[in-house]
């Protein structure tokens, strides 16, 4: 249940950033943050999965069963934080945090009716 | 029966002076394309003016394709102080497309943009940039490419239009593309350019097109500072309403000046001083601030030679603290050093002093210097703009003494490589004479337009209280030459 949890996480969280920064960027921005948690965190060198269309992390919730709650929860957050200060280095803390939080793009209408 | 038609909206487009050169501001629902070259200023333009309209209830979405990676846009767009991060990414929203551009299929890059739109409902959208779509412009009318690109663009414009999107498009054109099936789609077209002479660089923006709307015609100027965009529209006289003579008499504030005018400058009108280097054009003009600010009038001053510290020390001659009326708001002195400027750039800085404070008195010190500060481009037009800032001036009803330094001699009368008396209704000479082994200044009245004033030569002092005008020439001969004589004495009988 919490591995599923933290794939949803990090999935939601990629899709943001994929969204405004394209496949490239994002898939930069990962490689980046998991080169520099992966000698700490060993668990990336599994999860971490690549194709044309970039690095996708769609393999946290196996690997939970594989090393563990503990080793693969200290690894999302080691993730999180890299992406981020690497992230606000560039665009700032206040855009940073706004551009990776990990809710969906809102995809309901209740607020957005078109003016008349 | 009801004449029954819609009614446009207009959206204001959040970039100073721009409304007014579009005619009124956006027109809601249109198509509009921003096109220009590279770095000329088409995002900076395009968010400032989503930034300054999208809200939770009219969200905006902005679309980046291949080009400028999104990171960095952010990284640079955020320095300008419209960028709202509070409003990233629920309010602005920003989506790349270059994975469905850089597939070449003009169908996955359309779906994707009117998926996104439906999902959000937005009521602004961005493209930008629009020219990579498709990877680049169809060169012949027979390319099938144009053909497909053409209905890409009637599709998108039909999608938006039907979800009351107001959108832009940005592209990196050149004049000679203009045959693209965008030209022909967008309500308005937007161009960006920058003239570049010599060492300088200036930016304009033209309304080639604006559907439902008359934009202001002709090439206006722009700056990009801090704040983003500031556009500096051309203001024609004749768009202006005139505000009426009223006959009355301003007087100078040099003792013994409105005597040789003819009891004062008649208010309204347009002041030209002109004099060599020393003469003391500035010491005049800050007399005649000083009595306006006397007689409880407002008074804005243009200087170009000189920091606003150095004019404000060298105003000390006068009895009245300009600093205490600055911050009175009866006085402002605009500081007008950069170059580069445009004539439209000064106008609007000047406008913007003289309906704050409601000035009465405008002083320009000087044209010399207003004409270097100019950009080259318009050096050339020098009589053009000269036309139009004195027009507009006067049409607000100031009386404008404007300083001008003469380089070369009296008979000339000419300050600058061109004529520009035309422009002025009275005219001031200063200029210096030798008299028995003595520099002496001296003045005379050239020109004043339906009024009556002195013919001869006066001399005039600068002392440490200001200029004092003195005794009449007229028993020499020769002062324009410079080296005068005294006339003999005819003998009655």
């Amino acid at each position: 249940m919490l591995g599923a949890a933290l794939q949803v996480t990090c999935s939601r969280m990629c899709d943001n950033l994929r969204e405004f920064m394209g496949v490239d960027g994002c898939s930069a921005l990962l490689d980046r943050a998991i080169k520099r948690t992966e000698d700490r965190h060993p668990v990336w060198r599994e999860i971490r999965r690549r194709d044309r269309d970039g690095v996708h992390l769609d393999g946290i919730a196996a690997s939970v069963e594989l090393h563990g709650i503990a080793a693969v929860s200290a690894a999302v957050s080691a993730l999180l934080a890299a992406l981020f200060d690497v992230l606000a280095r560039l665009i700032g803390e206040d855009l940073a945090l706004r551009l990776m939080e990990l809710e969906a793009p809102p995809t309901d209408t209740g607020g957005g009716e078109p003016a008349s | 029966m009801t004449n029954m038609h819609s009614i446009i909206r207009n959206l204001p487009t959040g970039v100073a002076g721009l409304d007014a050169v579009l005619g009124g501001g956006l027109c809601e629902y249109s198509f509009n394309l921003v096109a220009g070259a590279p770095g000329s200023g088409k995002t900076t333009l395009v968010q400032q003016m989503m930034f300054a309209n999208a809200t939770p209830d009219r969200r905006a979405l902005y679309f980046t394709v291949l080009g400028e990676p999104t990171v960095k846009m952010m990284r640079y767009q955020q320095q300008f102080s419209f960028f709202d991060a509070a409003k990233v990414p629920a309010v602005m929203r920003f989506v790349n497309l270059s994975k469905e551009a850089a597939s070449g299929q003009l169908g996955a890059v359309l779906d994707r943009i009117v998926g996104e739109v439906t999902k959000t409902e937005p009521a602004f959208v961005a493209v930008d940039s629009f020219r990579t779509i498709g990877g680049g412009i169809p060169t012949g009318d027979d390319d099938e490419s144009r053909i497909l690109v053409a209905e890409f663009v009637q599709r998108l414009a039909q999608q938006l239009t039907s979800w009351e999107v107001t959108s832009f498009l940005l592209g990196e054109y050149a004049e000679h593309e203009r045959r693209h099936p965008v030209f022909t789609v967008a309500d308005s077209i937007l161009w960006l350019s920058e003239d570049v002479e010599r060492n300088s660089a200036v930016r304009k923006l033209r309304v080639m097109k604006v559907r439902g709307r008359a934009p202001m015609p002709g090439l206006h100027t722009f700056r990009i500072t801090g704040d983003g965009m500031q556009v500096f529209p051309r203001i024609p006289e004749q768009h202006r309403e005139r505000v009426a003579r009223t006959g009355r008499r301003l007087q100078t504030g040099v003792p013994g000046l409105d005597e040789v005018m003819g009891g004062g400058i008649p208010e309204g009108d347009v002041v030209m001083l002109t004099g060599p280097a020393g003469s003391g054009k500035t010491t005049f003009a800050t007399q005649f601030v000083a009595q306006g600010l006397s007689q409880m009038e407002t008074c804005v001053v243009a200087v170009f030679e000189e920091f606003p510290e150095a004019y404000l020390a060298r105003a000390k001659t006068v009895p009245i603290d300009f600093s205490e009326m600055i911050a009175a708001d009866r006085l402002a002195v605009i500081y007008l050093r950069p170059l580069d400027l445009s004539v439209d750039e000064m106008l609007a800085e000047i406008f913007a002093s003289v309906r704050r404070i409601g000035a009465t008195r405008v002083v320009i010190d000087s044209l010399s210097g207003f004409e270097i500060a100019l950009a080259p481009t318009f050096r050339i037009d020098f009589r053009e703009s000269l036309y139009r800032l004195v027009g507009a001036l006067t049409a607000t009803g100031v009386t404008v003494l404007m300083t001008a330094e003469v380089i070369e001699g009296f008979p000339e009368g000419r300050f600058t490589t061109e004529r520009v008396s035309f422009v002025t209704d009275d005219i001031l000479v200063q200029r210096y004479v030798e008299i028995a082994g003595h520099l002496r200044k001296v003045l005379a009245v050239v020109k004043m337009r339906g009024s009556e004033h002195a013919t001869d030569f006066r001399s005039y002092e600068l002392t440490s209280s200001g200029a004092v005008m003195g005794e009449s020439l007229g028993a020499y001969h020769g002062i324009t030459s410079g080296i005068p004589t005294l006339a003999p004495l005819v003998e009655d009988g």
